[in-house]
């Protein structure tokens, strides 16, 4: 299995393989002989290139501190599938939909209006409960195509934003 | 000596080479990978035995006498995925078109029973262009002994599909009867009746994306329950899908340790649920903080988005997760969302996976449409599922529990093991406007100011019968607790029903309202 983690900008793959009795480590395909154990739950002992070190590791969800030799890496692991996703940034033109059929409440925002991504920009009413739609990119509203008070289907685009 | 081994590699050699360069090439550059490539990704490292690699067709009509590939258009075989054995079968497009005939079917219900026999998940890559018309008859049966399978598997061993170009037809039926299937984006579509005939009967006139492709399956039809990007992460869904399944009905799914410490609590739950009744949340929000590292695996997060369903992982037990989403429609229950829930909790049920609860519904919902739809026979389904389901069930009420749909839910009355409800639990028969206007309507119109004894009969109904100490009182509900003490309480009741055992009244099988 290969193990994909992120350290600043930088990505190192990670496997590791048993080869006879010795365990291999292999980051970007570049191997070398590791011995490791457990000492402590946040404390490793390893041995690597005849240095043995003593390392701290926190784990929260996919953040990992590790603590080595004074130092303090903050490291990301990322599954393959999220790697495939990272690589695909929104933008252009984004068509703001009712998600399910509801009453137009309230329009936030008007054309020309600046809109950061997250930012809420129409509220939509459905059995009693008043949701707000955001924006999913940065930009700018290029057209409002409900009234408030409209009644629309799931489906139905309300607003438009753009990023250019 | 040398000549037979070399006869043997020259037709191994033949068999891997499917339906040739030139094909190979056609499928690399349509953005697709060949059969064998998908099982090399799929399956660790040299784990893979191929079975019936020399088979070929017997049909004559048409020509086919001098037409024989080596395989028929199907590799088949067992392997391991993470250690764990599995069988798979692959359609190759590259021969006839990955079409079915009969040796190509009967390879696959050859894995078929070896996996039923064995207690160990089916994985069925489909690419293939339908019934080999050549073959007449004999197709259509060879389609039928795979779908009688794929039913007498169910509930024994887990099995999954993933469709990766073209399934129409009744090749469809294979992966509806699966558990899971994964579409891959732009590449795949199903459908009974193609744009074709659709424009030749109806004069309908619709492309085979629109039909049947990976997003109006996942989101509108409900048919599959993943969309990929591409064939690399319908696999990788197909890998991690495995990791929360036991191999067959007899096991119990897979349990890893986890440094996520069982007693964390997380004073943001208090935050996350808002205390007014009309404020929508993000239901996900309050699994990604009661689940190991935070992690949920979502299944058809497209589709009826008003219920949530998934797995994850307590104290590194696998669970099934159903949950009501309140960002949509309020997170009220709906025909799509009864269907979406009910056939989940089967699921986990047939397969050992205990299902943690997580409740905000305020009722099932109003209209023509869903009432003509048949939200009675459908409402029904997730009902009955639970009322059936023998595995650990444990319920947390966050906020709304209203009618009907607190019933259905997973109450105790149903046999849901333990309740939990925070204290801002509403667990009545209806909100309180409802409630008023029903039960003090003469009060309402005689006095003075109706909308002001409206409003002071609503607050009263509010204090005294929105909140979960009318129910704690019955013993309906178990404990009240503090939101940021969900982790801690549900991994202790979980554990708690570790050793529950509970059967059904023998019978042939139920008959649940289809």
């Amino acid at each position: 299995m290969t193990y994909t983690f992120k350290i600043k900008d930088k990505v190192f793959s990670v496997e590791i393989e048993q080869e006879k009795d010795q365990t291999v480590v292999k980051i970007n395909e570049e191997g070398r002989p590791v011995e490791f154990e457990k000492i402590d739950d946040y404390i490793y002992s390893i041995i690597v290139d005849g240095k043995s070190l003593t390392i701290g590791v926190l784990k929260n969800g996919n953040n990992i501190q590790v603590f080595m030799d004074g130092d303090l890496f903050e490291i990301e692991a990322i599954s393959e599938r999220d790697q495939m996703k990272s690589s695909q940034v929104l933008s252009g033109v984004q068509e703001i939909k009712s998600p399910m059929p509801s009453r137009v409440v309230k329009i936030l925002k008007e054309i020309g209006d600046e809109v950061d991504a997250d930012e809420g920009i129409v509220v939509v009413e459905a059995m009693k409960m008043e949701s707000e739609l955001k924006s999913p990119i940065e930009g700018k509203v290029t057209d409002v195509l409900v009234n408030e008070g409209d009644a629309v289907e799931a489906g139905n685009t309300l607003l438009i934003v753009s990023s250019d | 000596m040398k000549e037979k081994i070399e006869l043997l590699e020259q037709k191994d050699k033949e068999a891997e080479s499917g339906g040739g360069e030139s094909r190979i090439k056609k499928q690399h550059d349509s953005g697709k990978l060949t059969a064998r490539e998908r099982i090399d990704l799929l399956l660790d490292k040299n784990t893979f035995v191929e079975l019936d690699k020399f088979v070929v067709h017997r049909c004559n009509d048409f020509g086919m006498d001098d037409k024989k590939f080596l395989g028929d258009g199907v590799v088949t075989g067992y392997g391991k995925v993470e250690g764990r054995q599995v069988f798979v079968f692959a359609q190759d497009f590259t021969v006839f078109g990955g079409s079915l005939g009969m040796e190509h079917g009967r390879k696959i219900c050859k894995i078929m029973d070896l996996a039923m026999q064995v207690g160990a998940p089916v994985i069925g890559l489909s690419d293939s262009g339908g019934a080999r018309i050549q073959e007449g008859v004999e197709s259509l049966a060879g389609y039928a002994e795979i779908f009688s399978r794929n039913v007498l598997a169910s509930g024994v061993v887990p099995q999954i599909s993933s469709i990766m170009g073209p399934c129409a037809g009744g090749a469809v039926y294979s992966p509806a009867i699966t558990d899971f299937t994964i579409m891959v984006k732009d590449k795949s579509y199903m459908f009974i009746t193609g744009p074709d005939v659709i424009k030749a009967v109806t004069h309908e006139e619709v492309n085979s994306e629109d039909l049947g492709g990976a997003m109006v399956h996942n989101s509108r039809s409900g048919v599959a329950h993943f969309a990929a990007e591409d064939d690399k992460e319908s696999i990788l869904l197909v890998k991690e899908l495995l990791s929360f399944l036991p191999s067959n009905n007899m096991e119990d799914p897979p349990r890893i340790t986890t440094e996520d410490p069982s007693d964390r609590r997380d004073m943001g739950l208090r935050a996350i649920v808002p205390e007014n009744p009309n404020k929508p949340y993000d239901m996900k929000d309050v699994v990604r903080s009661v689940v190991d590292d935070g992690y949920f695996f979502e299944i058809q997060e497209h589709f009826a988005q008003n219920i949530i369903i998934g797995f994850a992982r307590l104290a590194g037990r696998v669970v099934g997760i159903v949950g009501n989403q309140p960002n949509m429609l309020a997170g009220c229950l709906d025909i799509d969302a009864s269907i979406k829930g009910g056939r989940f909790v089967r699921f986990c049920d047939c397969f050992n996976i205990p299902i943690l609860t997580l409740e905000d519904v305020p009722g099932f919902l109003p209209g023509t449409s869903q009432e003509w739809g048949g939200i009675i026979k459908h409402g029904a389904k997730l009902l009955y599922a639970y009322c059936e389901a023998t595995v650990p069930r444990v319920t947390v009420i966050t906020r709304k529990a209203y009618g009907g749909a607190y019933d259905v839910m997973n109450s105790r009355h149903i046999r849901g093991d333990m309740t939990l409800a925070y204290p801002t639990a509403e667990i009545a028969v209806i909100g309180s406007e409802g409630a008023v206007n029903i039960i003090s309507r003469g009060q309402i119109a005689q006095a003075d100011d109706p909308e002001a004894e409206r409003a002071r009969l609503m607050e009263e109904y509010k204090e005294n019968f929105a909140n979960p100490y009318k129910a704690a009182e019955l013993g309906y509900v178990d404990e009240v607790i503090k939101p940021e003490d969900t982790r801690p309480r549900v991994i202790a009741a979980f554990e708690m029903l570790d050793g529950k055992r509970q059967t059904l009244p023998p019978k042939k099988h139920g008959n649940i309202p289809l």
